[in-house]
């Protein structure tokens, strides 16, 4: 390899070595599905975790829910069974089923669905337990009660938060999303002073609602009143402890966790922590929509602890993104084109800033995917590593992340490591795809198959030239090695897609070229030619 | 992640010369050989075993047969497609049960071969298309 293809290669490499590893984002999966117990995920071991990618590779090709192809590589590549774990827990673009499973059935569509439940606090046993109609149907009924649809639909809704909340908004009553909540640790009063805003918080009620109910004239008069000593206290403590609006916190929750705006345990306690992060969602509403929504229009502190949120304003304005915006995949292209378009106009010091605080988020994706999954009170603490939703409502502002990364301010630090820990995870596969396309053209790698003495090596060059060598008894070898060579060709044929797709970039744009801009030209044509090959794949399997 | 100008220079460079191989390469495209052998090479696989199969390379065990004195590989086939798609086969002529047990591997290679030679034709086409 010449000099300078080499420095090229190494620099890829040295870039690779930094990206977070995706190991504990593998042992997180295998927790949340029971793979793992909770209790053993501070201390688990390297056969541990085998163990239990084992134990999840049996259930997942008995599953049905994967392909073939996605089966077989997750044999030869090891961290295509973090995908398939992936797929499992998403609730973005989650599995859909078409039946419950059979009372009994601990499989993993069982395991699966009794994470959903555990996602919107409502499981509390193992989630290896098998599915039964006293506990598993039965909290699935609560769901479907909130939701007003079948058991098997409510299955299916959790698989889509968005989705969801969409359906629980339009089939409940809007003043069912006025809602109370008393955090366990009741914030410091400088906190809550800060946060209360009862007359402003009344006036607007009075706007969205009217003033024609009960419920709304009993909160307008008896608890958003000028003596909040005087209000009604056992209404507040009474509406705490609905069993729907308790929900709706949860759910609130969980979309931040989401976004990336929450990071502590999800546990359903709206603490200081969650309100803070209620905070951050007003000020990224505002900063993408060129708002000036004021806190009032969504929470306020009444006393003694008790708050009151309007969670019907906040999930139909934060939580929902219009459909006629673009599908997440459209806004992540739109997202990389733009950064890209910013590196490439940049001058060299904006670069050179640019460059030392995707270092700075990457150091923390890194410090984050080492801290996390971790038992803490019993409950796991996790990352969400989904980004669907929030590209969604960050591809508004995309002309000015190139900035904002160079800022990096706190206000947003949380949802840029979110949408940079994504692209690193790309990263770090478009890496591995280019490198190996470049070693294809600039060398030669083998395919080896081995039992005891018998043996067999193929070694295909870029050309099509290709030499095999067999030991004499290796004909039982043959099918598992002819099935090596495929997938060694396929994964040739894929890295020299990527290699085609960046040089074209880099070759059209050689005078703007930097490492920024090669790196994100990486992120940006291993997600379309992965695309493609998605596609292409579910034609041809 | 930071840059640099001396290694904005370097990468443009790599980048010029990577092209440049992919046109070499393109140039042996023309034609496509597969060859299969067989020989007896069993106290080589051993050695691969120990020493991990992802540090194995096909010439360690070509060099150590050659070190051993044991030279008795055999060609099981040879195939030679052309661009213009002329094909040439060699097989050797006494095959036993378990030669042509190993013919299957050869046409299996032959499949993978033309799928490798159409990864590098489409990217180069691509890179032409602009």
């Amino acid at each position: 390899m010449t000099d300078d293809v080499q420095n090229i290669v190494s620099k890829l490499d040295q870039e690779a070595k930094t990206l977070p590893a995706r190991k504990n984002r593998c042992i997180q999966h295998l927790t949340e599905l029971g793979y793992i117990s909770i209790g053993a995920v501070n201390a688990v071991t390297d056969s541990g975790v085998e163990k239990a990618k084992e134990e999840f590779l049996q259930d997942a090709a008995a599953s049905g829910l994967y392909t073939a192809l996605e089966l077989r590589r997750a044999v030869f590549e090891d961290d295509a069974v973090t995908d398939l774990l992936a797929r499992a827990v998403d609730i973005d673009e989650g599995f859909v089923f078409n039946e419950l499973p059979a009372e009994g059935d601990c499989n993993l569509i069982t395991r699966i669905i009794h994470y959903r439940l555990d996602i919107f606090g409502l499981w509390e046993l193992p989630v290896n337990t098998g599915f039964s109609k006293a506990v598993s149907l039965s909290k699935i009924k609560t769901i479907a009660g909130h939701a007003k649809c079948s058991p098997l639909e409510a299955v299916n809704f959790m698989a889509d938060v968005e989705k969801f909340t969409k359906r629980l908004l339009s089939v409940n009553d809007k003043e069912k999303f006025v809602i109370v909540s008393r955090p366990q640790k009741i914030p410091d009063r400088d906190f809550v002073r800060r946060l209360d805003r009862r007359h402003k918080f009344k006036r607007q009620l009075i706007e969205d609602f009217g003033t024609k109910t009960d419920f709304i004239r009993h909160l307008t008069n008896d608890i958003l009143n000028n003596h909040p000593a005087l209000s009604d206290h056992s209404f507040l403590f009474r509406m705490s402890q609905d069993d729907f609006s308790r929900f709706i916190l949860r759910l609130i929750q969980v979309h931040q966790w989401q976004e990336g705006l929450y990071e502590g345990l999800l546990d359903s306690d709206i603490g200081e922590v969650t309100i803070k992060s209620i905070i951050n969602a007003v000020d990224l509403y505002n900063i993408t929509n060129r708002k000036n929504i004021q806190l009032h229009r969504v929470l306020t502190y009444v006393n003694n602890g008790y708050f009151l949120f309007n969670a019907l304003f906040f999930l139909q304005e934060y939580m929902i993104e219009d459909d006629s915006l673009n599908e997440a995949k459209d806004a992540e292209e739109i997202i990389l084109g733009n950064i890209l378009e910013s590196a490439a106009r940049a001058n060299d010091t904006q670069l050179t800033a640019f460059g030392l605080k995707v270092d700075m988020l990457k150091a923390e994706a890194v410090a984050a995917g080492i801290r996390h999954p971790q038992e803490k009170q019993g409950l796991l603490k996790r990352i969400y590593y989904g980004i669907r939703n929030l590209f969604k409502k960050v591809v508004k502002i995309s002309k000015q992340i190139f900035r904002l990364v160079i800022e990096l301010s706190d206000r947003f630090k949380g949802v840029l490591k979110k949408i940079f820990g994504h692209f690193f995870e790309q990263l770090s596969k478009g890496l591995k795809a280019f490198t190996d396309g470049i070693k294809y053209i600039m060398g030669r790698k083998s395919t080896t198959t081995h039992a005891r003495d018998a043996m067999i090596s193929s070694v295909i060059r870029i050309d099509g030239d290709s030499f095999s060598i067999v030991s004499g008894n290796a004909g039982p070898l043959i099918p598992l090695h002819t099935k090596k060579v495929e997938y060694h060709v396929a994964s040739m044929t894929f890295s020299l897609s990527i290699v085609g797709g960046v040089m074209k970039v880099i070759l059209s744009a050689i005078n703007v070229i930097s490492w920024p801009f090669i790196v994100f030209t990486i992120i940006s044509i291993y997600k379309q030619i992965s695309e493609s090959f998605r596609k292409l794949e579910s034609i041809t399997t | 992640m930071a840059d640099n100008t001396d290694s904005k220079e370097k990468l443009r460079s790599g980048f010029h010369r990577l092209m440049a191989k992919i046109g070499d390469v393109i140039e042996d495209a023309a034609s496509l050989e597969v060859t299969t052998y067989t020989g007896d090479f069993t106290f080589k696989t051993r050695q691969i075993v120990r020493s991990g199969v992802d540090k194995f390379d096909i010439n360690n065990v070509l060099k150590g047969m050659a070190i051993e004195n044991k030279t008795n590989i055999r060609l099981i086939a040879y195939t030679n497609v052309k661009i213009d798609s002329d094909v040439s086969t060699i097989v050797k002529s006494d095959l036993s049960e378990s030669d042509a047990e190993l013919l299957k591997l050869h046409t299996a290679m032959m499949e993978s071969s033309k799928e490798s030679r159409q990864a590098i034709i489409s990217l180069v086409t691509n890179l032409i298309k602009g």
